[in-house]
């Protein structure tokens, strides 16, 4: 039984006629152990995704899903006690921006130890004094040089490397099963971006955790995961594993963004761009979404919405798949002028 | 070739006008300090066509006529006649020209100097600033009522010189308010970018940094209009502003103080205008606090 | 065989150093955010300016843009002297270089319309009337792939994309011979990278203009640069072609740099890598630097980079090393010849 199985995720803002949808039936899964990349850009609802799993969609936020499992219970029917209990303990996340998620006014010493104060065992719950020597540990755990010394510092303090390790080290503090870390290096020098994800990887081989990496950047995905989600305007599009996703990608819209990075453009002098913007509120297509920017866009796919079919650890969202030479297979045919829109 | 660029359709993206006023809306609270302050202009506007007697016009034979649901009210005067026999409607109803008057001259005398020296301060920044708010300083250090005694004392009573004198206890908040405003913006980009294009200090001061600083001092601006009016009654009350025979609250306040017991309709319905007044602008300028806010508008 | 372009921007031991209070009692601290770079660009080319934070790429931007002058050295446009110069000069020799910032939300007037925001350099710096200027407002946006309909439209209204086209179509008012993008592409998606950075381009071949690229996206530069410089605090410790600084990259700091980047191992780039000399060794070196940035404040002595350097002696923490030729690069580095 996986880890985590979540069915027909669907997370819907603002009035119930006119909804903004950040989030439409995505599925998906996590074994003990395994690290799977969550991949989109911006509108994609990666991020609506992990904070869904976590319970902090605050309302208007309204979520639903046919079923989402952590480790047998059952998350939507959570009491706000019961969510509390798991939440920090079993499943922990990371953000983005460090310095602003975590506290000013307090040092990190406190920081760490409120963790351990809530759901640390009952010793740590008990004595500060444990709680000290267990966050210097952690500390020392996530590679930060003069620990001791960094116990009593504030975060503004920190640097943005310096910082993102605090934020890990909270969310390992007590072992979680799981570990959804939200563009953890997004904000981060690409030299200390290597070094805090070498770290991510270390530490959940060390500890046996999950790791759900939700990021924009691919080559961050490809060097680190071993499964790849790729989103699209609140959709799931893609699933696969590394590399095969990114050698023989076989939706379009994977197909354009490694397209598009200037790696794949080397002897090009333009870029191989996709026309055109993520759709927003209210210019949703009708059927697939990607069908106005997509180079292979028939009448079908603006009349009808492809389903998220395939092997279980292989699916793709699209009537006509790309094959491995990356031309559309299913008996697509290029239509002799396009439709306008 | 460059891609054309796909975009949202117009009716998605309304004009800045409309935007506020969607987010003004919101509030009920707002929509009513609305009404009422348009309600006020209205009178104020209309004054001789709306009142039903001349405001100075004595009848000898009605002093103190109670108001029309008490007894021996009349439907003549609705809200009874002060020790003169002045119908108190109508004085009311002037009065509100002379209150609006002066929140109007005295905030804008206030709001045009001190966006210019909070500006000076804020942009200039070196001895130019310390001089500037030092000054500021010491006028926020006395009590703004003593303050515009003094202004007035020593430029003599009178409703021009009141307004001065209200102009002058208001100006330190909005030179603080302007000052920090600009020294928020001025590290932004789209102030290096107009730099860069050229702009001088007073293209940079005034085109470029005071629209984008204009919310905090609308709101202060419509705040500081129900201050101008309860500084003008008090200066009123204390004979220091309109004198007799104008018929500014305060002042009215201040003749009938003696009747509070025998007929305290000639106290309390000056008192209530007051009220009434500040209330609604108060009401107003929360909402466009609320409206205009950046932050709150996520 | 072509001449070289000519040297349009040349700096010679540019510095710009800053006090910094560190409170009441204590003495001011010298911040070096600059610390002495030389560089040219040429006419129609392309220089990208590569660091992390504290790198003084930012100093760098606003020395080059004219909007602070430099605490000593020399910075020459065209040959003529803009670090000293009067600012009667400066205002004449703005129009020739204009800048593209990084945050897309924040570079554009909220206040001001999209046809005022472009014509504003117009109206400063030339005699135009308000039609002229209108017309040359309305031909620019076409250029950059806006809709007429925009031209009243204000910023917020824009997603960051078409607020970067904005922003390039405004730096590009004054047909500047030089615009300084100053991370032009961080803030935005991937897709809409790539359309940026072929407008980019696009206008560089139309106009010839050049550009001072800075960047900490070596995937993006690779693209676009003609030539590199690296930055580490405030020095640079590599300079040359791209094709050399990529390929064969002599600067430890380099190599940490093209090694921290993550890479897609597409058989593409598998290819590349087989027609390498060292066959991407350098590319795929799994250098993770020890460490942090050290604080400006508190520079360590030597060279700069000692303390994270995995190649550094002891010479290298007493001396500085200085930028010298090796071959086809520049390098600060005492070990260059030893390492490459």
């Amino acid at each position: 039984m996986a880890l985590l199985e979540v069915e027909g995720l669907r997370v819907e803002f603002g009035s119930e006629a006119d909804p903004l949808i950040a989030v439409d039936g995505v599925d998906l899964s996590l074994d003990t152990g395994e690290i799977v990349g969550c991949v989109g850009e911006s509108g994609s609802g990666k991020s609506v995704t992990a904070l869904a799993l976590m319970g902090l969609v605050d309302f208007p936020g309204r979520v639903v899903a046919t079923r989402m499992h952590f480790a047998g219970r059952d998350l939507l029917g959570l009491s706000d006690a019961g969510r509390r209990a798991l939440v920090g303990k079993e499943i922990a996340m990371i953000f983005q921006d460090p310095l602003a998620s975590l506290n000013p006014c307090f040092s990190v010493a406190f920081q760490l130890g409120e963790t351990l104060r809530v759901h640390g065992t009952d010793e740590e719950r008990a004595s500060a004094r444990v709680r000290r020597t267990r966050a210097l540990e952690l500390l020392q755990q996530v590679e930060i040089p003069d620990a001791e010394a960094r116990l009593s510092a504030f975060p503004h303090q920190l640097s943005g490397g310096m910082a993102q390790r605090v934020m890990i080290a909270m969310a390992i503090a007590c072992n979680p099963r799981l570990l959804i870390a939200d563009e953890p290096t997004t904000a981060l020098d690409v030299t200390v971006q290597a070094q805090v994800l070498e770290l991510l990887v270390r530490l959940q081989r060390e500890r046996g955790m999950a790791l759900l990496l939700i990021t924009h950047d691919l080559a961050v995905v490809a060097e680190t995961v071993q499964r790849v989600i790729v989103m699209y305007a609140g959709q799931a599009v893609e699933t696969g594993p590394v590399p095969e996703i990114f050698e023989m990608p076989k939706h379009p819209y994977t197909q354009a963004l490694l397209a598009a990075l200037p790696e794949h453009n080397v002897d090009r002098a333009r870029l191989k761009a996709i026309p055109g913007v993520v759709p927003g509120q209210h210019d949703r297509p009708t059927a697939c979404l990607l069908s106005p920017r997509c180079d292979y866009a028939v009448a079908r796919c603006r009349r009808e919405a492809p389903a998220f079919a395939g092997p279980t650890q292989r699916k793709v969202r699209c009537h006509f798949p790309l094959d491995a030479a990356g031309r559309p297979t299913n008996g697509w045919q290029r239509e002799a002028e396009k439709i306008p829109a | 070739m460059l891609e054309a660029v796909i975009e949202t359709p117009p009716e998605a993206a309304p004009g800045p006008l409309r935007e506020f006023w969607q987010s003004y809306s919101k509030s009920r609270g707002a929509l009513i300090g609305l009404a009422l302050v348009v309600a006020l202009i209205f009178l104020a506007l209309f004054a001789n066509a709306v009142a039903p007697h001349a405001p100075n016009e004595q009848y000898r034979d009605f002093t103190l006529v109670p108001p029309v649901w008490h007894e021996g009210g009349s439907w003549q005067f609705v809200l009874g006649t002060d020790p003169l026999g002045r119908d108190i409607l109508s004085r009311l109803i002037h009065g509100t020209r002379l209150s609006l008057l002066i929140g109007l001259i005295s905030v804008a005398i206030s709001l045009s100097l001190g966006v210019v020296l909070g500006l000076v301060a804020g942009y200039v920044r070196g001895w130019a600033e310390t001089a500037i708010m030092r000054l500021m300083d010491v006028m926020l250090a006395l009590p703004s009522l003593l303050l515009a005694i003094a202004v007035v004392a020593i430029l003599g009573p009178g409703l021009i010189n009141a307004m001065y004198a209200i102009a002058i206890v208001l100006l330190p908040h909005y030179v603080r308010l302007a000052r920090a405003a600009v020294i928020g913006e001025t590290g932004k980009e789209y102030v290096a970018s107009s730099r860069i294009a050229g702009a001088g200090p007073l293209r940079l001061m005034f085109a470029t940094i005071l629209p984008n600083c204009v919310a905090p001092l609308i709101v202060q601006a419509t705040l500081g209009f129900s201050s101008a009016i309860l500084d003008a009654a008090a200066l009123g009350f204390l004979g220091l502003g309109a004198q007799p025979p104008t018929p500014e609250w305060g002042s009215m306040l201040a003749d009938a103080l003696e009747f509070i017991q025998r007929a305290s309709w000639v106290v309390t319905f000056p008192g209530l205008a007051i009220l009434i007044t500040v209330l609604a602008f108060n009401l107003m300028g929360d909402g466009l606090r609320d409206a205009l806010d950046p932050k709150l508008k996520r | 065989m072509n001449a070289a372009p000519a040297v349009l921007l040349e700096a010679r031991s540019l510095a710009r150093h800053y006090l910094v209070s560190r409170g009441m009692l204590r003495r001011k601290a010298l911040v070096r955010a600059l610390d002495g770079v030389s560089f040219v660009v040429r006419e129609g080319e392309t220089l990208a300016v590569v660091g992390e934070s504290g790198c003084g790429k930012s100093t760098l931007a606003r020395q080059v843009t004219m909007i602070e002058r430099p605490t000593s050295g020399e910075l020459r446009l065209y040959g003529e002297d803009v670090a000293h110069a009067a600012r009667s000069t400066l205002k004449r020799l703005r129009p020739q270089v204009q800048m593209v910032f990084q945050n897309p939300y924040a570079s554009l007037n909220p206040r001001k319309k999209v046809g005022t925001l472009l014509e504003e350099p117009l109206a400063i710096n030339t005699d135009l009337d308000s039609s002229a200027r209108r017309a040359a407002a309305r031909a620019m946006m076409a250029r950059v792939g806006l809709r007429p309909e925009h031209y009243r439209r204000y910023p917020h209204m824009f997603s960051g994309g078409q607020r970067q086209r904005i922003a390039v179509a405004r730096a590009l008012m004054l047909d500047p011979r030089l615009v300084v993008a100053d991370e032009p592409l961080s803030a935005l998606d991937v897709s809409i990278q790539a359309q940026v950075l072929n407008l980019l381009m696009d206008l560089q071949q139309a106009t010839g203009v050049a550009y001072l690229f800075i960047s900490h996206n070596l995937q993006v530069v690779r693209h676009i640069a003609d030539a590199v410089a690296v930055m580490y605090l405030g020095k640079i410790v590599e300079q040359g072609a791209k094709v050399t600084v990529f390929d064969r990259p002599m600067h430890p700091y380099t190599r940490a740099l093209l090694a921290s980047t993550p890479k897609l191992r597409s058989a593409a780039s598998r290819l590349a890598d087989a027609t390498q000399r060292d066959g991407g060794a350098s590319r795929r070196e799994r250098i993770t630097l020890k460490g942090e940035l050290p604080s400006p404040l508190n520079p360590p002595s030597g060279c700069t980079f000692h303390k994270r350097c995995p190649y550094a002696i002891e010479r290298c923490r007493v001396e500085v090393p200085v930028l010298r030729r090796l071959g086809e690069t520049q390098v600060a580095c005492h070990r260059a010849e030893e390492l490459a």
